[in-house]
């Protein structure tokens, strides 16, 4: 009953420490969510919209996906993090890939029994290994599972990587959203 | 922090903050359908909240 409805295999090349899984014609509307996936250290959504953060800047990652009817079974013990969230997908067709990248070629619509509110449990092992570098070769591997089901908390199965935790600590003491006056820092004249 | 003879600063960024323009970046391209070698242009607003300190 737990088995996946399908499997796919394939690299996937990001940039800017991230990749993204987008439903059609909502790339380039989103606003960032990037505070709320630094604060668990892997994964956030908005509607139609989820990013997941890579410790190497730019490069290729070892990405499957397995997609259910049903929740399959959590299966931590082969990685360091693993947190699952909810993804509202309107149009049914979310895919993955890295900022301003297409597709990798061979990994299907991802929300495979169409429009609707799906559970993404992002799987990642290998973070601590070349942070901040460019990967030619995979040296982080990520696994995604997704299926049907209504709008549910963000639940973290497994926090264990170093990168993930650097990433928890800076979200508190430096989060990327200014928006009161106090928090902006001035801009400093040359002879600063 | 560099600086130089003109009137300007510049700064280091942190990998926070580099995840967070690159985003800004893509969704920009995105949502303007911005191609490659398409030409643009970047206007730089200050920020009122900041003008007295320049």
């Amino acid at each position: 009953m737990n088995e996946p409805v399908r499997n796919a295999h394939a690299l996937l090349r990001l940039s800017y420490h991230q990749f993204e899984l987008v439903d059609r014609g909502m790339d380039g509307t989103s606003p960032p969510t990037l505070d709320a996936a630094h604060a668990n250290g892997l994964v956030a959504a908005q509607r139609g919209a989820a990013v997941v953060l890579a410790s190497i800047h730019t490069g290729y990652v070892d990405l499957s996906v397995d997609l259910h009817d049903h929740a399959p079974e959590p299966d931590t013990a082969p990685w360091d993090d693993v947190v699952e969230i909810s993804l509202d997908a309107p149009h049914g067709e979310v895919r993955a890939a890295g900022l301003m990248s297409n597709p990798p070629q061979g990994l299907p619509v991802l929300t495979h029994a169409g429009p609707g509110t799906y559970r993404v449990r992002v799987h990642v092992r290998g973070r601590d290994t070349a942070v901040d570098q460019v990967a030619t070769d995979p040296v982080e591997f990520y696994r995604l599972s997704l299926w049907p089901a209504p709008a549910a908390p963000t639940v973290i199965h497994k926090q264990t990587d170093h990168y993930g935790a650097t990433l928890r600590a800076r979200a508190l003491s430096h989060p990327l959203t200014h928006d009161t006056p106090e928090t902006v820092l001035p801009i400093r004249s040359d002879h600063d | 922090m560099l600086t130089g003879g003109g009137r300007f600063s510049r700064r280091v960024i942190d990998e926070s903050q580099n995840s967070g323009g690159g985003g800004v970046l893509s969704r920009f391209y995105s949502g303007d359908r911005v191609l490659e070698r398409d030409a643009f242009m970047v206007y730089i607003t200050p920020d009122p909240r900041r003008v007295d300190t320049l």
